[in-house]
């Protein structure tokens, strides 16, 4: 099993969209997969159709195996499966730094599923906390969406440095760029910078299309309701990237 | 749990299937698939007989369970196996090795299936539930199929699923069992799962004439000769010709050993016949052992050794062979033709009124009880004669008288309590064990210095084969010593006073009718 999370400090740079997408995608391959919806907004699980539970808090993790085996939903797709929002949203509670081990829970709740799932997404908020570090922890491959700016520069410059600093491993970060307009002169100057200043750029990148935004109304994958769309085409390009750098991790 | 396997008595298509949903959930379909579906078992049913079924559809091989929540597996496979050597190693494959054994699977059944898969959605849209139809063509040649509806639940959607079951339970649809359709499959193809009894447990009236109960006993060994027999020339697995020997030798063994059941004349005439058939085959039985041990034989060996011995396998493959093509013709003899038909004929005459001795007319409870007690005491008395110096022979007798015993309680095991005369077999049992791997090791020793002498004088064996074969039999005397040493412990145990009365309750009261 392993863990890919879509991840960025930023709101709005396309994570949601992406690790939806992807992990249709990695189904479709045949891949296990799962992908885990930790944002309280639960946009990944709307797009699934699969309807939030407002129940009776859960009791927390005193069994955490139990519990997310209990959440887990299947999806409408061959062996895609989701872990709701409302999970995360009540197990994990993340944004308090109480127990010591605080920064491994994310990792040890996903462990029992190592043997049902070969691939795991994590789809998190914008975040530099607590739950940041737990996603560091837990995910085996860190996949940041940069929309071309040179503001993306910037931060992105500061999570290298801060996974340097904490000892992560430099190569389980990736980027690739999101919601790219090459009408936009400046956007094209941001593109460059970014692809001479950092050497883990991905190839493929992800068009802005409105057709991307239709997944509110869709409810589905890309891929589903446009499948030979450009848009569709950007995703299964990141896709098999994505792929390669994961084959050749095992 | 939710059930998840429906039958349904007309053709479902999508419309169809909404109504049997009450309205409840909207129906789309998802893919339609034909695919054939061969069911494999050996002849013997021992996958069915451990509540497993083995399907080929397309290039994917499932194994799952007619009963219980064992899990159910599958691998992909390029062309139909026939022994578990053909599967690919891994869990699969060590699964069903532990089933067949040396068995090859049979085709038994074979069916076509047409499958609709449609999806549940509830009011937000969303997949709750996958619902498989199968359209099930069993016989071969027909038009009509049955129509069979599986439930494949979405995680996370069990209640869904529930509900729908009950829709369907509620529209008149039949609940089955996950074994249901794999029976139906069977029924269809005129196959009688289980059905097959290499060593066929006779029921009999404890009161029962004694020559009118050897006759059923002698007839049912007699018919797994003849189912057994048209098997032998095609040469499908060793296994046939294994249950055809055990069955002539379970007969003759019966005509020996409850003497002056039958005119003596008949009994005699009946045994001598009965050894000459069992002759025809011993070669080649004696080959299929040697050849079935070559993996074990190899790992005997010293590893640089191993290539070695291969010239020995290829020289036994060859006279096996030979004796195969010696055994075909050996049936087709009018020699042995004669020798069935006459058996045959033996058994379909009627019983004389008045059976032809004395211990013909007794109830057979008492015969057979008095046969086998005499037998316990005399493997007794022969076990307790040997110490750790006496020689071979004793070994070998006292196996042989074992034998006997173990072929008289199984003949009459239909007799006595079931629990009780298996338990007292599996003690035999265990003390056979040690003595037929005592006389095998001897055997095979002596065999293969045989066989080295005779490569010898027919070619030229390279040292390195002759090194490999004086390696092996080195290692089954190393073996050999160490089985003889076990002897003492098996026997007392078997020896046991506990044992020696369960011995006594079981066979030894009646003694006191005579
Ligand atoms: N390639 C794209 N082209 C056009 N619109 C896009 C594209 N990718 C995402 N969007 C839209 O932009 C918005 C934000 O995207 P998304 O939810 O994927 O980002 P996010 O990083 O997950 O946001 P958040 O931080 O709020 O979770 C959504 O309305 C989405 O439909
Ligand atoms: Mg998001």
């Amino acid at each position: 099993m392993q863990v890919i999370a879509l991840y960025s400090n930023k709101g709005g740079v396309g994570k949601t969209a992406s690790a939806v997408n992807l992990a249709y995608l990695a189904a479709q391959s045949g891949y296990r997969t799962l992908l885990c919806d930790l944002d309280p907004q639960s946009s990944a699980t709307f797009y699934f159709r699969v309807k939030p539970k407002l129940k009776k808090q859960a009791r927390g993790l005193t069994n955490p195996g139990k519990a997310i085996d209990a959440s887990i939903k299947g999806t409408d797709y061959e062996n895609l499966d989701l872990l709701p929002a409302d999970f995360s949203h009540r197990n994990l509670d993340l944004t308090f730094n109480d127990a010591k081990n605080s920064k491994d829970r994310l990792r040890r709740v996903l462990r029992p599923l190592r043997r049902d799932y070969d691939l795991v997404f994590l789809d998190s908020p914008p975040t530099i906390n607590i739950l940041a570090e737990n996603i560091f922890r837990a995910a085996d491959h860190l996949l940041v969406p940069l929309i071309p700016t040179t503001l993306s520069v910037r931060t992105f410059e500061q999570l290298q440095a801060f996974l340097k600093e904490n000892r992560y491993k430099t190569r389980m970060l990736h980027s690739f760029l999101s919601m790219v307009d090459r009408r936009k002169k400046l956007q094209r100057e941001a593109e460059i910078e970014i692809r001479n200043r950092f050497d883990n750029v991905l190839t493929a990148s992800i068009p802005y299309l409105s057709l991307v935004e239709q997944m509110g109304i869709m409810r589905e994958p890309v891929p589903v309701y446009a499948p030979r769309s450009t848009a569709a085409r950007g995703y299964v390009a990141l896709w098999a990237e994505v792929r390669a750098i994961i084959d050749g991790d095992r | 749990m939710t059930a998840t396997l429906f039958r349904v008595f007309e053709p479902v298509d999508q419309s169809v299937l909404a109504r049997l949903l009450g309205e409840t959930f909207a129906v789309v379909e998802e893919a339609g698939q034909s695919h054939d579906t061969t069911y494999l078992d050996t002849f013997d049913w021992r996958l069915f007989n451990r509540s497993s079924a083995l399907l080929l559809s397309e290039n994917t091989l499932t194994l799952a369970p007619l009963v219980g929540s064992n899990e159910t597996l599958q691998i992909d496979v390029d062309r139909r196996p026939v022994f578990s050597w053909d599967l690919p190693a891994g869990p699969f494959r060590k699964q069903v090795e532990g089933m067949l054994e040396m068995r090859a699977l049979l085709v038994r059944a074979q069916a076509k299936t047409l499958t609709t898969v449609f999806r549940a959605l509830n009011d937000d849209q969303k997949t709750v539930c996958r619902v498989a139809v199968d359209a099930v063509t069993l016989e071969t040649g027909s038009d009509t199929a049955e129509t069979f509806i599986r439930l494949l639940p979405l995680r996370g959607y069990d209640r869904d699923a529930a509900e729908i079951a009950d829709l369907l339970s509620a529209s008149g649809a039949i609940e089955l069992a996950s074994g249901d359709l794999y029976f139906a499959v069977m029924a269809a193809a005129g196959q009688q799962p289980g059905g097959y009894q290499p060593k066929p447990v006779v029921p009999l009236d404890p009161t029962m004439r004694a020559d009118a109960a050897m006759k059923a006993l002698l007839r049912a060994e007699l018919e797994v000769i003849q189912i057994n027999e048209p098997y032998l020339v095609q040469d499908i697995d060793t296994e046939f010709l294994h249950d055809y020997r055990v069955a002539l030798r379970r007969a003759r063994s019966a005509l020996a050993e409850v003497k002056g059941v039958f005119p003596a004349d008949t009994t005699r005439r009946l045994r001598t016949d009965l050894q000459v058939a069992n002759q025809f085959s011993n070669e080649l039985r004696d080959l299929d052992v040697y050849l079935l041990s070559e993996e074990r034989y190899r790992a005997m060996l010293p590893s640089q050794l191993r290539d070695g011995i291969a010239p020995l396998f290829d020289h036994l493959r060859a006279r096996r062979a030979a004796a195969l093509v010696e055994m075909v013709e050996a049936l087709a003899s009018s020699e042995y033709r004669r020798v069935m038909a006459d058996w045959a004929a033996f058994l379909d005459e009627p019983l004389p009124s008045r059976a032809a001795s004395r211990i013909g007319s007794r109830p057979v409870l008492e015969v057979a009880s008095r046969r086998i007690y005499k037998q316990v005491r005399q493997v007794l008395k022969d076990g307790r004669a040997i110490t750790a110096e006496s020689p071979d022979e004793m070994l070998h007798a006292l196996r042989i008288e074992c034998k006997k015993l173990r072929y008289l309680m199984e003949l009459f095991s239909g007799l006595y309590e079931p629990k009780e005369i298996n338990g007292l077999i599996k003690q035999l049992r265990t003390l056979q064990g040690n003595l037929g791997d005592f006389n095998d090791l001897s055997v095979q020793e002596a065999y293969l210095m045989r066989t080295a002498a005779e490569m010898a004088t027919r070619r030229q064996p390279t040292p390195d084969t002759l090194m490999a074969i004086g390696a092996l039999v080195a290692a089954l005397d190393a073996e050999r010593a160490v089985v003889r040493g076990a002897f003492g412990d098996t026997f007392d145990a078997f020896a046991a006073s506990e044992n020696r009365e369960r011995f006594k309750l079981a066979f030894g009261s009646s003694r006191d009718a005579f």
